[in-house]
């Protein structure tokens, strides 16, 4: 059921629809429901006889079919008197038979004051909604050449009048089809729609068993078999341990009924709450039988059994109204044999009530299995429909994973082709920056000084050294060494080494082999570079100006006054210092911009006994530079 | 180790197609009395001076000619006794390691200083093998592949087990050496903080450049291929 509640107008326009597809129904229904059962020609046609009710003994002449209600009879027994004229009957030749199309509730056929058959031989077709027709062969040897006298006694029972159709005495061959065909249509189409209701409660049942939170399913395919018994009881009564149960089946549509109505409101998801309430008078009917009598639970029925059914279906039809306002076509299946039933229900009421005088079908039963399993198949029909609103679902949510996921993958190339673009382009234009600032710089003075006419060979080798180590660092700082500053350092320290040893001065490295320096967080090659360049710049004054014989580099982990973790490189010399005071101002500020631009803190002390640059890095630099 | 102590001399074969470089080097070299040394500028110069089993190579990898490594591997087979070194503009650690994988016992950075030549050769002779600390690294990621630098100091007891790699197996000993030469402790802290004597550690280093050495012609080809030193 779509979720969306439809605009007002496609409501109304739907109701619309809804109501004259229901009139049209309707009316086809009214017109079938009153149109003649099968009947036998009317040559054999009894149009009337001789009644005489109880035990009065003059018989009164009435037409027939005759209704008792109608008719003023208050007895419990009666006997109509036929006179078989061999004058109008060709008895000469073939099989006769009598053939009473309805009556109720029992029936005994007497011929010549002998019986030779009565209804209660088989009280399964006494039922009275089962509109059960009755053929009695009379055998030729009964008859009497100057004509039979047949007499047919009839029985009413409680509420139910006596009633008796005109009844067809005529050759067998003639009368039987009619019979058959109202033997099917009453009989054995109900049977086998009772069976399609045990089918579909055995789908019904798999649903419920395997879904959980489905109730609705158990529910439908608990009335169907409901339904379904109650079709059964047009068996013998033998096949019921006890006639009172028999009897007390009459009354499963009023627990049928309800059942299933309570079945949809609980698939369509409306509240039930008060309303299981309607199951009551269906729970107690049938005790009734046992306990208070037949008359009392006929009454029962009657008063408050069918009114019972009669709400129930109704409520069904106005269910089906509502599921087809939003819009899904089930809700026709659902309120369209509800409505017919309804039709036949209210006739049924009538007949009862003995508004018709001539008529005595009963249609309720005769539509309910049909209804019952239109209201199993809209189950089904919607369980179908849900799977196809998942499969559909599933299919969609397939369709936009895999578009999401084309679109994502290509976004993410394009994204990855343009870092790596971008990527590649501050790669550049930071190579750029770090030889503009070194090697670059030192190749153009190398150049210049070449080509000065008092070109000093010393100092043009002084300076493309320069540049070579400046190279080195540039080539350095690029590794991927995992934050991990040692590892560049150890690189350092051997091109350290060489030089001091080339200018007769030596190294001492001191890196504690537990300690040393820490892992920092995020070390990029443009903080490694600061770091060599800082050192280079440190090394370069204490081999030109320090005039110092050895230089010590200390490598180690210490906390400042907040407790975080530092690393810090010192770089000292034996020499005279007095750095600050050298004017090499351009140098020692390139050094401090340099730690600033790590966030490092840069301290320089500067005197008699050397100078000591200290470097402290933050152990994480993410996010710094 | 090397031969020609018994004569007192140890003869010298520089391979370098840069004259200016080449003559420095040779300058270099020169310094020490005890050096005999031949030049070459090209392959086939080279090859040719191998005839005079020197006791030292000095090679650039780059030669007008061909290819130093094809000399090193030529090298070693003719004459095992030759102490090998690669000589180079920055050591990059690629071709410094595919020449070790061939035969070769370190590399002498071009721009070196006189003296560091000589005593670099002098060190080579007398069995030492000089290992720089971005080689003893590369050779560790090689051959642990695994992210370096996630402890501070120096590593101890967590290389466990052997390392491989292309047949490679470097003891759990011999990566921690190589790892304290990487972070650039001298070799007497890494002794001590390994309990190990000081004078074992580069006979370790030797040790490790013999199992990176591969041993046969074809073997060579294939590892420098698989390891994508050579580009075919």
């Amino acid at each position: 059921m779509p979720g969306a509640r439809p605009a007002a107008a496609s409501v109304r326009i739907r109701m619309l629809w809804f109501a004259v597809v229901h009139l049209i129904v309707l009316a086809l229904a009214a017109w079938l429901g009153t149109s003649s059962f099968p009947l036998p020609a009317e040559t054999w046609r009894l149009a009337s006889a001789e009644f005489r009710p109880g035990e009065t003994e003059t018989p009164t002449r009435v037409a027939l079919p005759h209704n008792w209600a109608t008719g003023g009879i208050t007895d419990r027994g009666g006997s109509y008197l036929i006179r078989l004229d061999p004058g109008r009957f060709p008895l000469a030749d073939g099989e006769v038979a009598l053939f009473v199309p309805r009556f109720s509730f029992r029936l005994e056929a007497w011929l010549d004051g002998r019986i030779i058959a009565t209804s209660a031989a088989t009280p399964s077709i006494e039922t009275v909604a089962r509109n059960t027709s009755m053929l009695v062969p009379l055998h030729r040897a009964l008859w009497r050449d100057d004509g039979s006298l047949l007499e047919i006694r009839l029985e009413s029972r409680a509420i139910i009048a006596g009633f008796l159709a005109a009844p067809y005495v005529g050759p067998l061959a003639d009368l039987r089809p009619a019979h058959e065909k109202r033997l099917l249509l009453f009989i054995w189409l109900p049977v086998v729609l009772a069976a399609l209701s045990l089918a579909m409660a055995g789908t019904l049942l798999v649903y419920w068993y395997n879904r959980d939170g489905e109730g609705a399913y158990g529910l439908m395919a608990l009335s169907l078999i409901v339904s379904a018994v109650h079709a059964v009881n047009f068996l013998p009564v033998s096949l019921w341990f006890h006639p009172y149960i028999h009897l007390a089946a009459h009354a499963l549509p009023v627990i049928e009924a309800p059942l299933t109505a309570l079945a949809l409101r609980l698939l369509l998801g409306l509240p039930i709450g008060w309303r299981w309430l309607i199951l009551v008078p269906g729970l107690l009917l049938p005790w009734t039988v046992a306990l208070a009598g037949t008359d009392v639970f006929a009454r029962g029925m009657l008063l408050v059994g069918l009114p019972v059914i009669g709400l129930s279906i109704g409520h069904i039809v106005w269910i089906g109204g509502r599921v087809f306002a939003r819009g899904d076509w089930l809700g026709l299946f659902l309120a369209l044999p509800s409505a017919v039933t309804l039709l036949f229900w209210a006739n049924d009421l009538l007949v009862v009530a003995n508004v018709f005088d001539d008529r005595r079908i009963f249609l309720t039963r005769f539509v309910y299995p049909l209804f019952t399993s239109a209201l199993g198949a809209f189950m089904i029909l919607r369980f179908v429909q849900f799977l196809n609103e998942a499969d559909d679902f599933a299919r969609t949510l397939e369709r936009r994973v895999s578009e999401a996921e084309d679109a994502l993958r290509a976004s993410f190339m394009r994204d990855q082709a343009h870092m790596q673009a971008s990527a590649l382009a501050a790669e550049r234009s930071r190579l750029m920056r770090d030889l503009h600032d070194g090697v670059g710089g030192q190749l153009v003075s190398i150049v210049a000084s070449s080509e000065r006419v008092d070109a000093d060979p010393l100092a043009i080798g002084a300076a493309a050294r320069h540049a070579l180590r400046d190279m080195r660092l540039v080539i350095d700082a690029m590794d991927d060494v995992g934050g991990d500053l040692m590892l560049v350092l150890a690189t350092w320290r051997e091109r350290s080494e060489a030089a001091l040893r080339g200018v007769g001065m030596s190294l001492r490295w001191t890196a504690d082999p537990d300690a040393g320096l820490p892992i920092f967080q995020g070390l990029r090659p443009r903080h490694v570079l600061n770091v060599l360049r800082i050192l280079e710049e440190a090394l370069t004054n204490a081999i030109k100006h320090s005039g110092a014989r050895a230089v010590e580099v200390c490598l180690l982990t210490i906390e400042d006054a907040a407790g975080n973790r530092l690393g810090r490189i010192v770089l000292a010399d034996d020499g005279q210092g007095g750095a600050q005071a050298r004017g090499s101002g351009r140098g020692l500020a390139n050094m401090t911009r340099r730690a600033e631009a790590i966030g490092a803190r840069l301290t320089i002390t500067s005197d008699a006994a050397g100078t000591r640059v200290e470097l402290d890095i933050p152990t994480d630099l993410g996010g710094i530079g | 180790m090397a031969g020609g102590h018994d004569t007192g001399s140890i003869r010298i074969l520089l391979v370098e197609d840069d004259a200016p470089t080449r003559d420095r080097i040779g300058a270099a070299l020169a310094l020490s009395a005890d050096f005999v040394i031949r030049t070459a500028a090209t392959l086939a110069e080279a090859m040719a001076g191998l005839d005079a089993a020197p006791d030292v190579l000095l090679t650039d990898l780059c030669l007008p000619d061909g290819h130093g490594l094809s000399l090193i591997r030529e090298t070693r087979q003719r004459l095992p006794r030759c102490e090998i070194m690669v000589i180079s503009v920055l050591g990059d650690e690629d071709s410094v390691l595919a020449a070790i994988r061939v035969g070769a016992s370190g590399y002498l950075l071009k721009d070196s200083f006189p003296e560091d030549v000589a005593r670099t050769v002098r060190d080579l002779v007398a069995g030492h093998s000089p290992i720089s600390a971005s080689i003893a690294r590369y050779i560790v990621r090689q051959t642990q592949g695994q992210p370096q630098g996630q402890t501070s100091g120096m590593p101890h007891g967590q290389s466990h087990g052997a390392a491989t790699i292309a047949g490679v197996q470097l003891t759990p000993r011999e990566i921690d050496i190589l790892w304290g030469i990487a972070k650039g402790f001298r070799y007497a802290d890494i002794a001590d903080h390994l309990g190990i004597s000081r004078q074992t550690v580069p006979g370790h280093i030797k040790n490790i450049y013999r199992k990176l050495e591969v041993n046969t012609r074809g073997e060579a080809v294939f590892e420098a291929i698989q390891q994508g030193l050579i580009r075919l």
